[in-house]
């Protein structure tokens, strides 16, 4: 074996071998670590964000690119254990899957449209409540108006008046002081502040049905 | 003598070989690299990527914090990269990529 290495080392057709194979093995070992490289880095730029939030007693799932890869959405695994197929169109930067569920999603699987072989598993994020927020220099004003006529009027740092007989939403902007209400057909705070939120219910009385200028 | 000097040529050539390898390793590696450093800053910014809603005299809006805003319905619909609804008057329901996994 030693005199197999000494003639490889030391004679010039031994020399040519050794060199054929031992670049033979570098570019080889080059090419399966580009493959390797190139496969890591497709993946890396796999960029897909999964959400769900509850909605009318099914989950609304929502999967956006958030880069520049694009993939296709593969399969969606529910909280059960088990999983849906889906084969979507790529996704491209922005672009937006949305599913309608029964069960809770709990991950997607997620494929890239240059390597169809190159997935990655993202969980959902889930969802979380906020306020919607009032401006400092406004009033919201809620009225749970459905059922017969009402008014509303206030004065103050601003001033004006609505009738309707139906639910209403609506803010009074600009305000930098107290506000003061006068009630018809309503249940509600008599004065608000800047910032704050008011909630006014619709009281019916027996001339129920006619709007308050007909009383 | 002959042989003596085809030893050194052959030390010669895989040391050659050798750098040649490195160099190459090192240069195929750079991409791979960059994606990891890119990869580690989006999951940065996407788990600090958060929505705010406010009222304004034409409805209810949600915004986030790279200024994409939009109307907020009575329906689920995106606003940059959350998803999110109006539930009643005052409270909004949204998933946002800061917030937590599900499973």
């Amino acid at each position: 074996m030693s005199q197999i290495l000494e003639e490889l080392t030391t004679e010039p057709i031994g020399l040519v071998i050794a060199m054929v194979i031992l670049i033979a093995g570098a570019v080889g070992g080059l090419y399966g670590y580009w493959t390797y490289t190139n496969h890591v880095t497709l993946q890396n730029y796999l960029w897909p964000i999964a959400e769900v939030v509850p909605y009318k007693g099914n989950y609304y799932l929502g999967v956006v690119n958030t880069g520049y890869e694009p993939f296709v959405v593969k399969q969606i695994y529910l909280s059960g254990g088990s999983a849906i197929n889906v084969n979507t169109k790529p996704l491209s930067h922005g672009q937006w899957l949305i599913e309608n569920l029964n069960s809770l999603p709990v991950a997607v699987r997620v494929c890239s449209t240059v390597d169809p072989g190159i997935c990655i598993v993202v969980p959902v994020h889930g969802w979380a409540m906020a306020e919607v927020g009032v401006p400092p220099d406004a009033i919201l004003v809620v009225v749970n108006g459905s059922g017969c006529g009402w008014s509303l009027t206030w004065y103050g740092w601003s001033g004006g008046t609505i009738s309707y007989d139906k639910n209403v939403t609506f803010l009074i902007q600009p305000v930098y002081g107290d506000v003061h209400f006068i009630l018809n057909n309503l249940v509600g705070p008599s004065e608000a502040s800047p910032g704050s939120v008011v909630v006014f219910n619709v009281n019916c009385p027996s001339n129920n049905g006619l709007p308050p200028w007909l009383w | 003598m002959g042989s003596r000097g085809v030893s050194s040529v052959f030390t010669a050539v895989v040391l050659a070989i050798a750098v040649a390898v490195g160099i190459a390793a090192v240069a195929i590696s750079w991409p791979m690299m960059k994606s990891n450093f890119d990869k580690n800053a989006w999951s940065g910014s996407m788990g600090l990527y958060k929505i705010g809603f406010t009222y304004t005299k034409s409805g209810a809006y949600a915004y986030t914090q790279n200024g994409v805003s939009a109307p907020l319905n009575g329906t689920p619909g995106f606003v940059g990269y959350c998803l999110a609804y109006q539930v009643n008057a005052t409270t909004a329901i949204y998933s946002c990529p800061s917030n937590q996994p599900t499973g």
